[in-house]
């Protein structure tokens, strides 16, 4: 009864939260606008985020909200395009005049809002977003919660590739989008660089492609002793599954967006022994306690999910608006969004628990003290049996790169 | 060089699914006029239609072919009774927008019902690979050729020998002389509607256990539209040469040109053949009496 009760509270903070359309910030509350891609091939990501967001608004709001004040969330299709992208930013800021934004947006646009921002002053959160170009801004508005910059997913995967998987010669397989390309790049250089690893061939594929014959029988040409794989999952998991029916047997590499339950249905069979990294510290169907109860609680609030869901960027978004919801009480009554910044570059090795107790642990614990680049680890999965499951025997240190300390950041 | 072979073969693979969306934007066009630029979504009901059939109301995928079939043939009239009946008399671009914009309706409408996220569907065949000489192919591939190579040789016979097939050649060619022989043209232009969407839900319902299910299926009326065009778009051989023409060279260019490239070559096809044949490979030249 208890639990019904608890829920009950919970879905209707929830539905609080989804209020859309009014405008005005009242005094006791808090509005956030959140962008993301709701249609299109990304959509997967700007809908996770928004629900991910909001499962952690609700519970927020639920323990009596951030210093007395509910937060309520606006959420904006982008479509993943960067000229939706700008109107949106400039809605959210302008119009609605939203306290804060919370992006669940691809790479592109989350670098045009992260610019939209900074001209208006207004706290980002890149939720998903991991091209350099987005903290390359050196906005002091602008933070990268539970995703990691490029670069460090290209160090974490070139460590892994030289270290781990210990291969001189692998083809290369990436989408035309910014964010394949972007990391493609950086980890055929640091393979190259660190590794003498040789790139036999790089073949490219199209949002929307079917047929990758021509990409794959180019790479099995090349015999190389791995595939390393980036790009969006639905063309990966096709990519993958063909390559099996054109006999290649050569074991493959994914990336990021690739651990995703989407991906395993649409690749099936196709995908076991494929390695992938993740951001989250588990993967959806982990036994372990924090994500039980996240995929318990969250099929209560979304009845109806799809299959892929809860997918990586819930989990992320989940994460990242409770380390908002901390800046924001950090940052005391007076609340300012200068206040904000200055209070999530607070936050050190911070888990959502620490102080939310209805909480639950999922992202690699977040630091803003030095830099706005929160989080700069990831993990690495195998498919076994259908699902992705961690490689415990394999931790890659902290990454090299240098990002711009807090101080240097320009307001 | 030793790639050629599988090249080719799998570039028929995929052209034999361009060539039924084409064949499909070819029926319409020679009964109605109208290009239809709705017969992406066309694919992408008949794959969600499989997806319903199979996996919520645990049909064997043989009658969820049939059902898909008889299906989007329904949803065909129905969209052809309320979206282009009314524009009937309306200039040729009228129309298609409005194709423009069932397309779009019918895809948001699934991404209102179940969002973007992939789904699939199992096949009856075998998706390992069997060895034909230098070249792979999965059964499943085989039998996506041979069912298409078999609604081919259907439609030939349709045509050739039934009575509803000769009244639609007969609307073709003239819809005022059609009109003149006793022949329903309104009633015509329902049943190629209802033929050219079972085609495009046979190829969606085809494609789905290989790809997945999403609603951007549609985008496979691109090369479709390519295969059409280059085949001359009035003709059903015509649009299966160029089908199997544009998936041999996507293959082809991938390869040898870069595979950056690989989707710009049909364009560049299209184009050399409009310039040389302007009617296309198979299409007769429109004559105009004055």
């Amino acid at each position: 009864m208890q639990d019904r009760r608890t829920f009950g509270k919970l879905s209707a903070a929830v539905a609080a939260t989804m209020a859309f359309g009014r405008h005005a910030s009242a005094a006791d509350e808090i509005v956030i606008g959140y962008h993301g891609p709701m249609t299109g091939p990304a959509s997967w990501v700007g809908l996770g985020g928004r629900d991910g967001a909001l499962m952690a608004l609700g519970e927020i709001n639920a323990a009596g909200g951030v210093n007395g004040r509910m937060i309520r969330m606006i959420s904006y299709d982008d479509a993943g395009k960067a000229s939706e992208a700008e109107a949106v930013a400039k809605k959210m800021i302008e119009s609605d005049k939203v306290f804060a934004i919370l992006g669940g947006g691809i790479s592109n646009v989350a670098i045009v809002v992260a610019e939209e921002a900074h001209r208006g002053k207004v706290p980002y959160m890149n939720g998903s977003g991991a091209s350099p170009k987005i903290m390359d801004l050196k906005s002091r508005w602008t933070f990268s919660g539970a995703t990691i910059d490029v670069r460090d997913i290209a160090e974490n995967a070139a460590i892994f590739i030289g270290d781990y998987l210990k291969v001189k010669k692998v083809a290369v397989m990436n989408g035309a989008d910014e964010f394949s390309q972007s990391l493609s790049d950086n980890v055929v250089r640091l393979i190259k660089d660190r590794y003498g690893i040789e790139t036999l061939t790089r073949q490219r594929y199209n949002p929307g492609e079917t047929d990758f014959s021509s990409q794959l029988l180019a790479v099995k040409q090349s015999n190389p002793e791995y595939i390393l794989m980036f790009g969006l999952y639905v063309e990966a998991a096709r990519a993958v599954r063909q390559s099996r029916e054109l006999g290649i047997k050569t074991p493959i590499k994914g990336d990021t967006s690739m651990m995703n339950l989407g991906f395993l249905t649409v690749a099936g069979a196709a995908a076991e022994g494929m390695i992938a990294e993740y951001l989250p510290l588990y993967f959806n169907g982990d036994t372990a306690k924090d994500m039980v109860e996240f995929e318990s609680r969250y099929k209560k609030l979304f009845p109806s999910y799809p299959v892929d869901r809860p997918n990586y960027v819930d989990v992320y978004n989940y994460g990242n608006m409770y380390a908002f919801a901390e800046g924001m009480k950090r940052a005391g009554k007076d609340l300012t969004r200068k206040g904000l910044v200055e209070a999530l570059e607070t936050l050190n090795n911070y888990q959502a628990a620490d102080t939310w107790p209805k909480a639950v642990n999922l992202i690699q614990p977040l630091t803003f003290t030095e830099s706005h680049n929160g989080n700069r680890r990831l993990s690495f999965f195998r498919v076994t049996n259908g699902a992705f499951k961690p490689i415990a025997d394999f931790k890659v240190p902290v990454p090299s790169t240098k990002f711009p300390q807090n101080a240097s950041l320009n307001w | 060089m030793e790639l050629v072979p599988q090249l080719i073969v799998s570039g028929i693979a995929a052209g034999s699914l361009y060539a039924l969306v084409a064949i499909g934007l070819v029926l319409i066009y020679k009964a109605t006029d109208i290009v239809n630029f709705a017969q992406g979504e066309s694919v992408t009901v008949g794959a969600y239609m499989g997806w319903l059939c199979i996996t919520q109301f645990r049909l064997p995928y043989f009658v969820a072919v049939v059902l898909v079939l008889a299906g989007s043939a329904l949803v065909g009239m129905i969209v052809e009774r309320v979206a282009y009946r009314p524009l009937l008399k309306s200039p040729p671009f009228t129309v298609i927008l409005a194709t423009l914009a069932v397309g779009l309706i019918i895809k948001n409408a699934i991404r209102l019902v179940w969002q973007d996220t992939p789904r699939t569907i199992s096949g009856v065949f075998s998706a390992e690979p069997i060895e034909i000489g230098s070249v792979l192919i999965t059964p499943e591939r085989l039998a996506i050729m041979f069912t298409v190579a078999l609604v081919v040789a259907l439609l030939v016979l349709f045509f050739r020998f039934s009575k509803l097939g000769k009244a639609m050649r007969a609307t073709a060619q003239s819809q005022e002389a059609a009109s003149l022989m006793g022949i329903s043209v309104p009633g015509i232009f329902s049943k190629t509607w209802a033929l050219g969407s079972a085609l495009g839900g046979l190829a969606g319902v085809l494609i789905a256990p290989l790809v997945g299910i999403n609603t951007e299926l549609g985008a496979v009326l691109v090369p479709g539209f390519v295969a059409a065009v280059v085949g001359g778009f009035t003709s059903i051989p015509g649009a299966i040469v160029g089908g199997i023409l544009v998936g041999v060279l996507e293959n082809l260019g991938g390869v040898f040109i870069s595979s950056s490239f690989k989707q710009v070559v049909p364009f560049v096809v299209l184009i050399t053949v409009l310039m040389v044949l302007p009617t296309g490979l198979f299409g007769k030249p429109l004559r105009k009496a004055v």
